[in-house]
């Protein structure tokens, strides 16, 4: 790798981690003008710039809507340099589908955790909030998903998880799926009970968690 | 001493000597009417969310079977999502009533009608009339108006991601309908108000500093509560904020909001919220997750405590009560630091 190729890499990750989406979308097309490597790009750029976005955010110097501005930041860059990467190089093909359970609305979690496994290379289909648990199963299915992952910030709706479980056990696809489950009622105890395939505290571990279950824990 | 259940709320609030610390329930985000609540009072959900007498029935009929010393409405926190144009469902005695979809994607797509207008939409006439019958009805019962928090509200209104987003990107925009929401509230308080509620809880429960961070909190949100806060004490109401998760280094522009009351975490221990709030009353923080999940005689143990030396100036479940937490662990919680007083009482 040249110099002039690592110095251009550098300021992709400096330009999503300090949230300027425009400049990554400049530099990622300059990545391309140069002929360079584009998942080298990606990997050294984009997702070492969410990366460090991401410790700012463990050390509380980001927030929220600093972490959701990288995020755009990095989306526009990978925009422009995601038809040039070739599919063997990555882990964007492993697929998750994700949602809030039926009768809770409050998807702010979620949404962290779906940003954070894009940007970790999961495919990831989004059902959104108040899903109810048949959609779950239908839409893992259909995708032919490697993880369905639920949320909820309710006490109430929690049990709503251990259906989505015991329909997929009831259809015979239980194996054919990690369950995994997260939100601020639950613990690992709950995970248990209702017979899911992990939990996890916080989005960056839901992360680590979904790519050991799939069986990625050393990919990027 | 012998305190009716106004005189010992409001003495908590202003650090005057008490009997006990009062046992509360705000209403509101605090919800006060679970399943088993509910079933007891003779009305129905959510029927109540939307009816002025159902309202302030349901709202007495909880602080009689629960033993909670005030009384609150609204019970729910769609109401201003509503009146600034989001699809609500409002859920049943089961389940809470809740937002389904925000009218807006970005903040520079909205138009907010004007405040007047606002105060004649949804249910703002019904939860005004709510409290005038509070007011008739409660006897000795402080009565308290929930609000959401101006920059909540304005995260009701643009899709709840993207504003926090654009509270970055479009700091500007996003002041403007935080302002406008301020605004529509300190117009509603007023009204709350001289309707006869004693106290307003103010309910932020989106744009925390534990979301935020310190700087967004300082320059996005504190601005308005303060507003609110000072218009809430200039029409003689008293003013209560409660935000989910910890205050870091927001703590500091908290203290500055000239608040009567903190409705803290459950996370949050008396002791550091003491030295991060002085002068404002503590109001908490019984778990709702072990009011939900635990036994009645630790809650009662828990609830003693925290109304003894070193606790809270009043008590409280924090966050909001789940729809189907036990009413006997309710009772327990009321019971429990009631309970302590007259044990002490026999050792003066």
């Amino acid at each position: 790798m040249s110099d002039d190729q690592r110095r251009l890499y550098e300021q992709l990750a400096t330009a999503v981690f300090e949230l300027d989406e425009k400049l990554a979308t400049i530099l990622a097309q300059e990545v391309l003008d140069r002929g360079y490597d584009a998942w080298q790009a990606v990997e050294r750029g984009l997702l070492e710039g969410v990366n460090r976005a991401g410790k700012l955010f463990d050390e509380e110097e980001y927030f929220v809507p600093e972490l959701l501005i990288a995020a755009d930041a990095m989306y526009a860059g990978l925009a422009i340099l995601r038809p040039h990467i070739k599919t063997h190089q990555t882990g964007f093909n492993r697929r998750v589908v994700i949602g809030v359970v039926q009768g809770d609305t409050h998807d702010i979690g979620k949404n962290l955790v779906r940003i954070m496994l894009e940007v970790a290379g999961f495919e990831v289909h989004d059902l959104g909030r108040d899903v109810p648990p048949q959609k779950f199963v239908e839409t893992a299915i259909a995708v032919k998903a490697d993880v369905i992952a639920l949320s909820t910030l309710m006490t109430t709706t929690m049990e709503r998880m251990g259906e989505v479980v015991s329909i997929l056990e009831a259809e015979k696809v239980r194996n054919r799926f990690k369950v995994i489950v997260g939100g601020s009622p639950l613990s690992q105890q709950f995970s248990d009970r209702i017979g899911a395939d992990g939990y996890a505290p916080k989005a960056a571990q839901a992360v680590e968690l979904a790519k050991r279950l799939v069986g990625l824990s050393n990919a990027a | 001493m012998t305190l009716t259940r106004r005189e010992r709320f409001l003495r908590a609030l202003a650090h005057q000597p008490v009997d006990r610390p009062p046992v509360i329930c705000t209403g509101g985000s605090m919800t006060a009417t679970p399943e088993q609540v509910v079933a007891l009072s003779g009305h129905t959900l959510p029927e109540a969310h939307g009816d002025a007498a159902a309202m302030a029935g349901l709202a007495l009929a909880a602080a009689r079977i629960t033993g909670f010393e005030s009384v609150g409405v609204p019970l729910c926190v769609t109401v201003e999502a509503e009146i600034f144009g989001a699809q609500i469902d409002l859920g049943d005695a089961r389940t809470e009533a809740r937002i389904v979809r925000e009218p807006h994607t970005s903040v520079v797509d909205v138009v907010a009608p004007p405040v007047e207008e606002l105060l004649r939409r949804g249910r703002a006439a019904v939860s005004v009339e709510a409290v005038r019958l509070l007011a008739r009805d409660a006897g000795d019962l402080p009565i308290i108006a929930n609000l959401i928090g101006p920059v909540s509200i304005a995260a009701s209104v643009v899709e709840p991601i993207a504003f926090l987003r654009e509270l970055r990107t479009r700091p500007q925009e996003t002041a403007t309908l935080s302002a406008h929401a301020t605004d529509f509230l300190i117009a509603w308080a007023r009204r709350l108000i001289e309707a006869g509620a004693d106290a307003i809880a103010i309910h932020e429960d989106t744009a925390t500093p534990a979301l935020v961070g310190p700087r967004t909190f300082e320059t996005a949100v504190f601005p308005h509560l303060q507003r609110l806060v000072a218009a809430i004490h200039a029409a003689g109401g008293r003013a209560l904020l409660h935000m989910c998760g910890a205050l870091g280094k927001s703590a500091t522009s908290v203290a500055r909001l000239d608040l009567d009351g903190y409705i803290p975490d459950a996370s949050l221990s008396p002791a550091e919220l003491r030295e991060a709030l002085p002068g404002v009353a503590l109001i908490g923080n019984i778990s709702t997750f072990l009011l939900h999940q635990g036994q009645p005689a630790p809650i009662a143990k828990l609830a003693a405590r925290l109304a003894g030396p070193g606790g809270f100036d009043a008590l409280s479940p924090t966050c909001g009560m789940s729809s189907i937490t036990p009413l006997e662990n309710i009772r327990a919680m009321t019971l429990g630091a009631q309970n302590l007083c007259e044990q002490e009482s026999l050792h003066v």
